[in-house]
């Protein structure tokens, strides 16, 4: 019959320092209230329940929450490390593994955890003492490998990425991992083949799509790679992922303009004698103003590829696609300083226009 | 009202040891659970009083009752009442830091502590004698216990403790800190004692259990305990043992 939840609180300044470890006793300002924190965590763990310690500058304050039945301390840690609560999380792990320094669970959830703060050095060594004392715990080859991954050892994380897809060819994540070293690491024909499978295990997974687009693009199998940019940003709209597919799809374009070779795109030629006709009385800030404005817009991503969606400018009356706002921030980079590449080469399209416009 | 068989037959005991009556009632208003008042200087009955609507009533009433089957079992030479005169109490105010308070307020205030002292002490022997032989009572008993143990935790938070001088507040942590931690080993919870080891009333809480471990488990040795635990909180000389007498 458990006691309904409350706070217990008392004065920071009665805590009995005798309570901490030797080497802590003196310490002071944040070092001390985390010390009091950790011991207290410490003191609670693994009581059948988990008890949120707080401590400010002048007060304890401890909230124990019952649980039916008592967790391992591992599964706690693990818990509130998926809630976000890393502080909370960590302290647990590490008392996990005090008490067993074995204890797999422990392990695994404190090296993705430490992973997750930057603290790779850490999270390596405890991952390989993970693979070591227990190879077949599920995910540890693959936290060991993004492990690796993050403190640029691709040597190391292809290898572990490898021992997962030996142990589980299912393995989505060890696939998708595993393709993506490989591709960083310029063995593209091999990584392709995991990134493949990885789709078909992850068909929802944006950043697989966006792995595999990648590898196609660089590649260069650039229609394929539009199609899975395409994917990217069905599956992830709006997202990061699909910001970077929309990258992507716009070099492919660029690519496409800078092989096209002597076939002028009519649509180009027009849209960049129209911003020569818009340029042709403005002053070289207000052309700047109008330049800036689009290339702000572009950070985001314009779509080259879509000609129904449209955008406005502040600095211009009128709506846009993203072709025609790149063949004005093209011209007007022209007149404000024509060495900037904007990586679509549309310079014949605009020497057309140029002609046409009576310019030489 | 009819009370659980158990707390029946511990009426009669009571009776029957006693020679008296036991009136049990509700009374509005009370500020505790409960209390007994044996009856003394020829007074007709004891009286066990509870707080209306109180849940655990069978409990609460036992517990009070067993406080008077204790003093009963005893030999009428050596059944005593705890007193203060006001010298006593002075020192009291003096030991416990209470001087800076009116004077009415502090000999309250020494009078509460004192009573926290005998109604602990002797407390831990009926609720460790409740608990092992009163199993239909024990649901009862874990509620009112855990409701004390939240009380206690939340007298712990600094705007309650800043209130009272540090040496009142210590004598009072200590009993319950102990408390704590010997319930903390029944209900198989020792986060229950955390705090107050946190708190630095580990040592203390030691130290009365030990006192109350080497003292025989027998009513003729209550005041040998309360007498123990009153030199290890430092209230020794704040109050006195009266012969009690029923008549």
């Amino acid at each position: 019959m458990p006691a309904s939840p409350h706070d217990i609180q008392f004065a920071l300044a009665e805590f009995d320092r005798s309570q901490l470890p030797e080497a802590q006793r003196d310490l002071q300002g944040d070092d001390f209230l985390q010390a009091v924190r950790e011991h207290l965590i410490e003191q609670f763990a693994g009581h059948g329940g988990a008890a949120e310690v707080a401590v400010s500058s002048d007060r304890v304050i401890i909230r124990w929450k019952e649980t039916s039945e008592a967790e391992p301390l591992a599964e706690q840690g693990g818990n509130f490390l998926k809630h976000g609560d890393y502080d909370q999380g960590i302290a647990l792990l590490k008392l996990a593994l005090k008490r067993n320094p074995e204890d797999a669970a422990a392990l695994f959830n404190l090296g993705m955890g430490l992973g997750d703060r930057d603290q790779t050095g850490e999270a390596l060594e405890l991952l390989l003492r993970l693979v070591a004392i227990a190879p077949e715990y599920p995910g540890a080859w693959v936290a060991l490998g993004v492990a690796q991954a993050r403190s640029g050892q691709w040597d190391g994380a292809i290898h572990s990425f490898r021992e997962a897809v030996t142990s589980d060819p299912q393995d989505a994540f060890a696939r998708k991992n595993l393709g993506a070293a490989l591709s960083q690491t310029g063995q593209l024909a091999e990584a392709r083949d995991h990134l493949k499978a990885a789709v078909v295990l992850l068909p929802s997974d944006a950043q697989a799509w966006l792995n595999l687009a990648m590898n196609l693009e660089q590649s260069g199998e650039t229609e394929v790679a539009n199609t899975a940019y395409t994917q990217v940003m069905q599956l992830d709209p709006g997202g990061r992922f699909s910001e970077l597919a929309e990258l992507g799809r716009n070099r492919i374009t660029g690519l496409g303009f800078r092989k096209a070779g002597g076939g002028l795109r009519p649509d180009v030629v027009s849209f960049c004698g129209e911003a020569l006709r818009l340029f042709d009385g403005m002053s070289k800030d207000e052309v700047q103003r109008i330049t800036v404005e689009i290339a702000m817009l572009g950070t985001k991503g314009l779509s080259v590829n879509n000609p129904v969606a449209k955008h406005t400018l502040r600095t211009l009356p009128g709506k846009f696609s993203g072709l025609h706002l790149l063949c004005i921030e093209f011209v007007g980079l022209k007149m404000i300083d024509p060495s900037v590449d904007l990586g679509l080469d549309i310079s014949a399209e605009y020497a057309e226009a140029c002609r046409l416009h009576g310019n030489p | 009202m009819s009370y659980a068989l158990e707390v029946q037959l511990l009426i009669q005991q009571v009776e029957q040891l006693s020679c008296r009556p036991v009136h049990v009632a509700e009374e509005p208003g009370i500020k505790v659970r409960a209390t007994v008042i044996p009856a003394r200087n020829g007074a007709p009955a004891h009286l066990v009083r509870f707080k209306p609507g109180a849940p655990s009533v069978d409990y609460l009433v036992a517990s009070q009752l067993l406080f008077l089957v204790r003093l009963f079992s005893c030999p009428v030479a050596e059944r005593w009442d705890l007193a203060a005169i006001a010298t006593e109490q002075d020192a009291g105010i003096k030991a416990m830091g209470l001087g800076v308070f009116q004077d009415t307020f502090a000999r309250a205030m020494i009078d509460q502590i004192v009573t926290q002292l005998r109604t602990y002490s002797i407390g831990c022997r009926v609720d460790d004698w409740i608990w092992k032989n009163m199993p239909g009572l024990r649901q009862q008993q874990e509620a009112e216990i855990r409701t004390q143990l939240a009380v206690n935790e939340r007298a712990l938070a600094p705007e309650i403790r800043q209130k009272f001088p540090k040496p009142l507040v210590d004598v009072n942590s200590s009993m319950n800190a102990l408390y704590a931690t010997m319930w903390g080993e029944v209900l198989r919870e020792p986060r229950l004692g955390i705090p107050f080891a946190a708190m630095g009333y580990r040592a203390k809480a030691t130290e009365l259990r030990t006192i109350l471990e080497e003292i025989p488990d027998e009513p003729a040795s209550d005041r040998t305990l309360i007498e123990g635990w009153a030199d290890s909180l430092g209230l020794t000389g704040v109050f006195h043992f009266n012969l009690y007498s029923i008549d």
